[in-house]
């Protein structure tokens, strides 16, 4: 088991009274796996995942339970110790790729970030990683992405990006939130090979958030359906999605528009 | 009564700290110009050797200067004129700026590109320097001083009016006032002036920020208010020379100067904090 | 923007032909008889057309040649090039001490963002702004002049003699000029700064494993400083007429000193050649905002 959280609890408290995003969340994380979280919105799904990458905010905000990795609890890691993990072991890919790169820094700059943090490389192994990594993205023309800036590249080609910077450290798990939801119904499915393949090359775990059922189906091992803050249902994505026991289940599943049926 | 309901809107807007604290200060300052017209303690230019010099006392809270005249007195005096100057500044300037940006942002086209090429010469000189050279063409005193920053500061309110109607022309509530037979003048004023109004009101207050920066910046040059009315400048001016003997002579004008400025940047950030 | 320069140079040109009072007359006196008046006004050329006059200035300024003085027998060029040096040290003494200080002040501000630190921050920065730089010079020589002794007041060198002690003096009225823009430039900055925080990218930098400092350093600043590099190009001008003024405070001998004897001299040719090199720093100021943006906005280019 790479990662495991237990009873993960979060509670935002910047207004008059608490508010519970997150409650009582436990889960697991195997090796190579891909897990999806799926709920709508305000159901605490991307507040879990940037819980897991060490994201949220330290002030204003109480977290309970724990998140282990490697016998490590990130809720209670010293700051620099989870920078050491970050980036390295644990990456992250958000849904806007059009706003989560710096748009005055080089692509080539920003997908070997992780590499001048963590490891001790020259100029040149860096460069010869970071042109690996954009070509295993299928950047084509590689060389002048990377001495491009963010707003020359389309959508599409700035989340590839974005997954080459988040995997030029070879991480042990990769967390995608809502990865495609910004791109087109194309370039999506583009993606979505895309990840599989790295998952499949490499053994990355995936941690895909997303509030698209079919997407999950066709990507994820296990799933997880969130509602509210809470865990409504888990367990393996075929077995839920053929006998799902819960009626919000069923509900999100019945509201699938019937991508099978057109194909 | 559109615009009225809308300046309306706006002061009920406003409650942060900065418009309160700003309010205040203008306020007083206001209340002070406005008694100095009727009421100072002592005639401003009345002169008593006596008294030359003399520190700040009960009978004279800010000193005496060089000539015996009651410098709070004169300080009174100073603020009305400075907010006379100040006054008449903006209204000239956003006057003709609303006008002229009215028209280049509406109609657009040649008539636009021309008069915003002479604006945009215009608007590359700091305020005080165009000043500067139109009073230099005028002549000193008060009443060119105060055309002269007036005329100096056309260009700036021109330049924010005209882009907020450029903004605004192509909206859909100006197409349907249109449709409905509405003339040029009845949109520009009636229909469009009042929605930018939030950004012409923060730009009146820095324009008046701005006008009593250029009118003492004048008068300490001493082109602007001459002797022997008063300024907060000109009192600068003077004051200067008594630094060693009687600092109260300098520093009190300048500290008014201050206040003022403070109290016009203080709503106008209030005004655009809110909007 | 030469078309500017060339709206600019007749807007002058044609402002100082407007006004009443003729310069023959001012040159000569009250009592001079009119043939005194016309042979004057033959010799200076003011009896061609205006348009004639115009080509005919225009073309000589942009050989360097500005005429010569009404009021001194001098060419103007003479006059100006002599004083440039001690506006032009000022204005960048001045600029370097805005750049200088207001990044680190910024940072500190953003750094404590919310807290008593920012507050007060905050409130001396609005009274900072408020100051105008002639009072601020005043208050200087009052505290650092006359009551510390750290300098002389009106004990100008010039730059001739003692450059040292030349860069010495402009120290002083170089702070009073810089003050107000520091002031404004933090405000503007720290803005920024906070607004660049909000981004996405910003926690794409987290991400990745930087520490807020990194992530300031490396991620925001470029970004924030974007806004800034118009301001501060704005600034230069407000500058150099607020050195003007300062200049009499201190009592140099710089531009501002003849700009201000030669209107009240009505002495033309000598205000328009000041007002004429104003504007063409101006504009060379907007020249180099543009390739600043360049360099530091990927975005911004053609």
């Amino acid at each position: 088991m790479l990662l495991e959280i237990k009873n993960l609890t979060i509670e935002f408290h910047d207004h008059d009274r608490p508010e519970r995003v997150v409650e009582d969340v436990s889960f697991s994380l195997d090796k190579g796996e891909i897990l999806g979280i799926v709920g709508e919105s305000g159901s605490g799904k991307s507040m879990t995942a940037l819980a897991v990458a060490g994201l949220l905010p330290r002030k204003k905000m109480e977290k309970s339970g724990e998140i282990l990795f490697e016998e490590k609890n990130l809720l209670t890691l010293p700051r620099h110790d989870l920078r050491g993990l970050q980036g390295d072991e644990i990456s992250v890919i958000f849904q806007e790729p059009m706003t989560a790169l710096n748009p005055t820094m080089k692509i080539g700059k920003q997908v070997e970030e992780a590499l001048l943090l963590h490891r001790h490389m020259t100029d040149e192994e860096r460069k010869a990683k970071v042109m690996e990594w954009l070509e295993k993205v299928e950047l084509d023309d590689s060389e002048r992405v990377y001495e491009a800036y963010p707003h020359e590249l389309s959508g599409g080609m700035r989340q590839r990006v974005m997954i080459a910077a988040a995997m030029v450290s070879d991480p042990q798990i990769l967390i995608a939130d809502e990865p495609t939801t910004a791109l087109d119904v194309t370039v999506q499915s583009q993606i979505i090979k895309l990840l599989l393949k790295i998952n499949k090359d490499s053994g990355v775990s995936i941690l895909f958030i997303s509030h698209d059922l079919s997407l999950i189906k066709q990507i994820t091992h296990n799933v997880i359906v969130m509602q509210k803050g809470r865990i409504v249902e888990q367990g393996d994505t075929d077995e839920i999605f053929l006998h799902p026991k819960e009626e919000y289940t069923k509900k999100l599943i019945s509201s699938i528009p019937s991508v099978d049926l057109r194909k | 009564m559109a615009f009225i309901k809308s300046i309306k809107k706006i002061f009920n807007k406003y409650h942060g700290f900065n418009f309160n604290a700003g309010l205040v200060i203008t306020g007083l300052i206001f209340i002070i110009a406005l008694v100095g017209c009727f009421y100072t303690p002592y005639e401003p230019t009345a002169m008593n050797v006596s008294i030359r010099n003399t520190a700040p006392s009960l009978a004279h809270i800010f000193g005496c200067d060089d000539s015996g005249r009651d410098v709070f007195s004169r300080v009174m005096e100073g603020i009305r004129n400075t907010f006379f100057i100040s006054t008449m500044t903006v209204l000239i300037g956003s006057g003709f700026g609303i006008i002229l940006g009215a028209a280049a942002g509406y109609y657009g086209g040649k008539f636009d590109e021309i008069l915003m090429r002479i604006n945009d010469a215009l608007f590359a000189f700091p305020s005080v320097l165009l000043a500067l050279v139109i009073v230099s063409l005028l002549g000193p005193g008060f009443l060119n001083v105060t055309v002269a920053l007036g005329i100096a500061f056309i260009p700036s309110f021109a330049r924010i009016v005209r882009s907020g109607f450029k903004s605004q022309v192509n909206m859909d509530y100006v197409q349907s006032a249109r449709l409905m037979g509405a003339g040029d003048l009845r949109i520009i004023f009636v229909h469009i002036l009042p929605n930018i109004l939030p950004v012409l009101m923060s730009s009146v207050m820095i324009g008046f920020n701005n006008a009593v920066l250029a009118e003492a910046g004048l008068s300490y040059l001493g082109i602007g208010v001459q002797p022997p009315r008063a300024s907060l400048g000109l009192m600068l001016k003077d004051g200067q020379a008594l630094l060693a003997t009687a600092p109260w002579n300098a520093l009190f004008p300048g500290m008014v100067i201050v206040l003022m400025v403070l109290g016009f940047a203080l709503l106008s950030e209030g005004i655009s904090e809110a909007s | 923007m030469l078309l500017t320069l060339f709206g600019v140079s007749f807007l002058v040109f044609a402002a100082f032909e407007i006004i009443p009072g003729d310069p023959a007359i001012s040159k000569l006196g009250t009592d001079a008889t009119p043939e005194m008046i016309a042979a004057l006004r033959e010799q200076m050329g003011l009896n061609r057309p205006f348009i004639v006059r115009y080509f005919d200035w225009l073309g000589d300024c942009i050989r360097g040649d500005f005429g010569r003085s009404y009021s001194y027998n001098r060419t103007v060029i003479s006059m100006i090039g002599d004083k440039l040096p001690i506006t032009v040290t000022m204005t960048i003494i001045s600029m370097l001490l805005v750049i200088a200080v207001s990044i680190p002040v910024a940072l500190l501000l953003a750094k404590y963002m919310g807290s008593t630190i920012d507050r007060a921050g905050y409130i001396s920065n609005q009274i900072l702004m408020a100051v105008p730089s002639f009072f601020l010079g005043i208050l200087i020589t009052y505290i650092f002049g006359l009551t510390l002794r750290f300098f002389t007041p009106g004990g100008y060198i010039s730059y001739r003699q003692n450059f040292a002690g030349f860069i010495g003096y402009l120290l002083a009225p170089s702070v009073a000029i810089a003050i107000p823009k520091c002031a404004m430039s933090v405000k503007l900055l720290r803005s920024a700064i906070l607004e660049e925080w909000n981004k996405d990218y910003v926690r794409t930098a987290y991400s990745r494993g930087n520490s807020t400092m990194q992530v300031m350093y490396r991620h925001v600043l470029k970004n924030a400083l974007i806004p800034l590099i118009t301001f501060w190009g704005m600034a230069v001008a407000d500058m150099i007429a607020g050195s003007i003024v300062v200049e009499q405070v201190f009592n140099i001998p710089g531009l501002g000193r003849i700009l201000l004897t030669s209107i009240s001299n009505r002495d033309y040719p000598v205000v328009e050649a000041i007002i004429l090199l104003i504007a063409v720093v101006v504009i060379v100021m907007n020249l180099i905002v543009d390739i600043l943006y360049r360099c530091i906005d990927p975005r911004i280019s053609k």
